[in-house]
């Protein structure tokens, strides 16, 4: 339950493969703790296998959050069809930066 | 063969007949109001809307219609007589049925329409199904009233769950979800309470809901979402239109909020700043609302301290009266006109599927043809002509007109030119051509530092204007229009031009030409957009910000495009940017390389000529070619991507063009010409810059599609 | 992506009616028939919602909700208890054990699926 991180000079890629649920995103608050640059904005692509919940999509905003608090913001890449469909219903589609190019 | 969409074709047309029938007959009841051939037609018009509305799948048109054929039964049974105000109710419907039958489902908007229609018919011909008298008006106050109504009731939801209840296994999701399949939804989620990262405990739940629910279904159905949460959730459902039938009532935010008890009065006047920025920046208020609470926040200065209103409260207000505003918006304006809002990634789902689907189709075609069975050939024929309709439609839905963009420049042109005192006016013309919105996206910079440039060099102060003869106000004409598959944007002023002199000097300086060349005006003026060129040696506050007119082209070349410059001395500058109207499709040239395929960008490729290898040319370790008596350098694709296996006798070599120089790429075999819809290359290439897309072939394989200009650039650093 | 729902209850008939209803609207379903055929049919696979029996032999539901909270692969499965008695005590205990949800048998089958749906 490992997850990508790849820090560049002004900016940090999170690649989850996996799913985004309940059930790792305790772990996942640590790795991102521990390896990724929070001081500037990053990008995270979620593969088209993930499955996302609400306790996922909560980390996503947490983290949005804490790179806002030093200027940065949070791009979310992603061409998988349960992504795009739960940021539409809780209405959050604007809330991220959706894409669906790889970084 | 007839299938489901030319029947629903058929009945669209069929309820529009009966549609007129109903209007000519409610304007002749004006006159005649007790003729009863007339007040029959009127009932079966609706009596068969609805009755074929269901089988189609159009369930809240035959809902509504259900009401108005009843309504037109009891007059026509004598129990109600026809008023002007019955016949003004029935031509709003009628309108509203019109509405209705583009789709199969209604939208919020039009669910508040049909529901105050149906509240006034209420009140001029009182329905069984509705409550049975006034009551209906007031259901806040009347719950035994409002559990007949089977009318639609707006609800607010506001829930928060108690902070264990991902780690009791509810995901909220699933009750937002129940709520949206209940009626029309519009869901906030409220994450103001969501901690930074390194606060956050990624098991508890700080969010929280607020919904606005327009619904049929009782209040009763609402709760039973929540039955398995657990008491320490917060939970309100609440009734929030009283009476829809006045839309005026709800017409300020302020009165919105204080409706729901969510502000008191002195909060109202103590957060209009708040508001009104919000209300601007979604242009839901005329700016005579904000003056006036604004003339009331200058009256009660002394309550300006007191507790500003939460901004998810407000944000649900808003959402609230948004719907009301499109509501009266929507009164006055033609149904056709409608405009779906739809997230862009949805959006690009689509395109990525239609992609896919053509491809398959290629497939299918080939198959088809490898077959020797006219039936399958002529499915897969009708399969293609769809496919192209589809494809062009699904296309067309990113097209936006430029004219957003050009709107930016209008009040640049204004600021700058006053910051320089010239006179400069904008004339823009064509701005309803339409461009991918991801090319337009793009574009923008580059348009902007174009007529910076037209504005700071090009158009002269108005007393030099007045001394050379011409008007003391100069022009600058941004101009767009569509031209097969590409648009031409011409940025043109009426200035001093460039000095075509001065490039020269430069250029030889600079050593970007020989000292003894042979160069035309126009190629000595395009000069200035290679990289490194620039005419003023003191960069102007205004069009000097480190970004060079060599950055303008690049970034037009990387969406296709090409641009041009003309200048004339002293009549001015015109500088033509031709693009392709979508980034998606590409028309493209199929090369192949051993058992490869390439696709080089069609726009690039100049001419394709024969190598026979014994005429191979060599010079400094460069290849070169001859082509039309000029040496031409050239590389082998078989060499530069390690295609396996030895090249044939007769090489063809695809010559392509960047700006003024020719560059040729050997290959085995030119295939032709091929449009194809681009995927974009995912992480796996990055930092690998000669491709600019992948295309998959009607056999399956992908063919890489180049990009020349990067490949060409990569190949000249290496042999260097 | 259909979704998974183990179904626990010692009487095949109602193992099976729940499977059926479950299995018309695309859920993919795993059946056990008590609560330590359950924890072994659970072994790795990703289950979205459990429904399960209280009254069982080897292994009562009360137990397996205690079993399956402790279970960190599936520690936040959502567990649905069908049970004839509505007895508050019994309720109390499964809800102390992590059972948020509950429904009373008979059924009809739209009650079942309104509940699952509220649930997975």
């Amino acid at each position: 339950m490992t997850i990508k991180i790849d820090n560049f000079e002004d900016h940090c890629t999170i690649k989850i493969d996996q799913d985004l649920t309940i059930y790792e995103v305790d772990e996942y608050r640590k790795q991102l703790l521990e390896k990724c640059d929070l001081n500037h904005s990053a990008t995270v692509e979620l593969s088209d296998e993930v499955e996302l919940d609400t306790a996922g999509i909560q980390l996503l905003i947490s983290l949005q959050k804490q790179l806002q608090a030093t200027g940065g913001d949070l791009t979310v890449c992603t061409t998988s069809v349960q992504a795009i469909n739960l940021f539409a219903v809780f209405n959050l589609s604007s809330q991220f930066k959706l894409t669906d190019r790889a970084f | 063969m007839i299938d489901l969409i030319d029947l629903i074709d058929t009945f669209r047309n069929e309820a529009e007949e009966h549609l007129i029938i109903l209007e000519k007959a409610l304007l002749e009841m004006e006159q005649n109001p007790t003729d009863s051939e007339l007040i029959a037609n009127c009932f079966r018009a609706m009596h068969t809307i609805k009755g074929s509305g269901g089988m189609f799948g159009f369930n809240d048109l035959t809902a509504f219609t259900h009401h108005l054929e009843s309504a037109f039964d009891k007059i026509r049974n004598g129990h109600y007589s026809v008023t002007p105000a019955l016949i003004s109710i029935m031509l709003d419907s009628k309108d509203h049925i019109a509405g209705m039958l583009e789709k199969t489902e209604q939208s919020q908007v039009q669910a508040f329409v049909g529901q105050s229609l149906l509240m006034k018919l209420n009140d001029v011909i009182p329905s069984d199904q509705l409550a049975d008298n006034n009551s209906i008006v007031q259901p806040l106050s009347a719950p035994l009233a409002e559990q007949k109504i089977t009318k639609n009731n707006a609800f607010r939801i506001r829930f928060t769950p108690c902070s264990s209840c991902f780690a009791d296994g509810f995901d909220t999701l699933h009750i937002v979800n129940e709520l949206t399949s209940l009626g029309h939804c519009y869901v906030t989620t409220i994450h103001s309470n969501v901690p930074l990262l390194k606060d956050l405990n990624a098991e508890s739940s700080y969010l929280s809901w607020d919904i606005i629910l327009i619904t049929e279904q009782s209040i009763e159905v609402i709760k039973d979402s929540f039955i398995f949460v657990s008491d320490d959730w917060q939970v309100v459902v609440e009734v929030i239109d009283k009476s829809l039938s006045d839309v005026e009532h709800f017409s300020h935010i302020d009165e919105i909020l204080l409706e729901h008890g969510l502000m008191s009065s002195t909060q109202v006047i103590s957060v209009p700043t708040k508001i009104d920025r919000l209300l601007e920046k979604s242009d839901l208020i005329a700016q005579a609302d904000i003056d006036k609470l604004l003339a009331k926040a200058d009256i009660d200065t002394v309550l300006a301290e007191s507790d500003p209103v939460a901004q998810a409260d407000i944000d649900t207000a808003l959402a609230e009266q948004k719907i009301l505003n499109e509501l009266k918006q929507r009164k006055t304006r033609d149904s056709s006109d409608a405009i779906v809002r739809v997230p862009a990634a949805r959006l690009d789902i689509l395109m990525n599927l239609v992609g896919e689907l053509v491809i398959v189709q290629a497939r299918m075609k080939q198959l088809a043809k490898s077959r020797a069975d006219d039936e399958i050939m002529s499915v897969s024929e009708d399969f293609d002509r769809l496919m192209d309709d589809l494809r062009d439609n699904t296309f067309s839905i990113r097209m936006l007109p430029i004219g957003t963009t050009f709107a930016r420049f209008s009040r640049l042109v204004r600021d700058l030119s006053h910051e320089l005192g010239k006179e400069i006016k904008l004339e823009t013309i064509g701005a309803e051509t339409e461009l991918d919105k991801m090319v337009l996206d793009r574009l923008g910079d580059s348009l902007v530092h174009l007529i910076r440039n037209s504005i700071d060099h090009g158009i002269e102060s108005p007393d030099i204007r007045a001394a050379a003869g011409k008007d003391r106000t100069g022009t600058i004409h941004l101009c767009a229009q569509h031209a097969d598959s590409h648009v031409i944007i011409n940025i043109k002023d009426d200035g001093a031009g460039l000095n075509t002199d001065i490039i020269r000097a430069k250029a030889i300086e600079r050593g970007l030409i020989a000292d003894h060349n042979e160069l035309t005006e126009d190629e000595v003026n395009n000069l200035i957009f290679e990289a490194g060129f620039s005419t003023t040696d003191q960069v102007s506050e205004v069009s000097g910000r480190g970004v060079g007119m060599d950055v303008v082209k690049r970034s037009i070349e990387d969406l296709g495009g090409e641009v041009t410059l003309y200048s004339e001395a002293k009549q001015g500058t015109n500088i033509k940017i031709r693009l392709p109207m979508t980034l998606a499709i590409i028309e493209g040239l199929m090369v192949a390389v051993g058992d490869e395929r390439y696709v080089f960008p069609l726009s690039a490729v100049e001419e394709c000529v024969e190598l026979h290898q014994d005429l191979e040319n060599q010079s400094n370790g460069k290849r070169l070619v001859e082509v039309r008596g000029e040496l031409v350098p050239y590389m082998r694709l078989r060499e530069w991507f390690s295609v396996s296996g030895s090249a044939p006798a007769i090489e063809q070599i695809v010559v392509t063009r960047m700006g003024d120089r020719l560059f040729g790429f050997s290959v085995d075999q030119v295939i032709g010409q091929y449009q194809t819809v681009i995927k974009r290359l995912g992480k796996f290439y990055e930092g690998t810059t000669s491709f600019a897309g992948a295309t998959i072939l009607g056999d399956g394989s992908v063919a890489m599609i180049l990009d020349t200009a990067r490949l060409i650039e990569a190949i000249e650093k290496k042999t260097k | 992506m259909s979704k998974t729902i183990l179904v626990v209850d010692d009487s095949p008939s109602v193992r099976q009616i729940v499977a059926l209803t479950l299995k018309s609207l695309g859920y993919k379903v795993i059946e056990a028939v008590d609560g330590v055929d359950a924890l072994a049919k659970l072994d790795g696979q990703k289950i979205n919602l459990i429904v399960s029996d209280v009254n069982m032999p080897n292994m009562n539901g009360i137990e397996l909700v205690k079993e399956v909270k402790a279970h960190p692969r599936y520690k936040f499965t959502p567990i649905l208890m069908l049970t004839t008695e509505s007895d508050e005590a019994m309720q109390a205990a499964g809800k102390a054990a992590g059972a948020k949800a509950w429904l009373v048998k008979p059924f009809q089958p739209a009650v079942l699926l309104s509940a699952i749906s509220k649930l997975a």
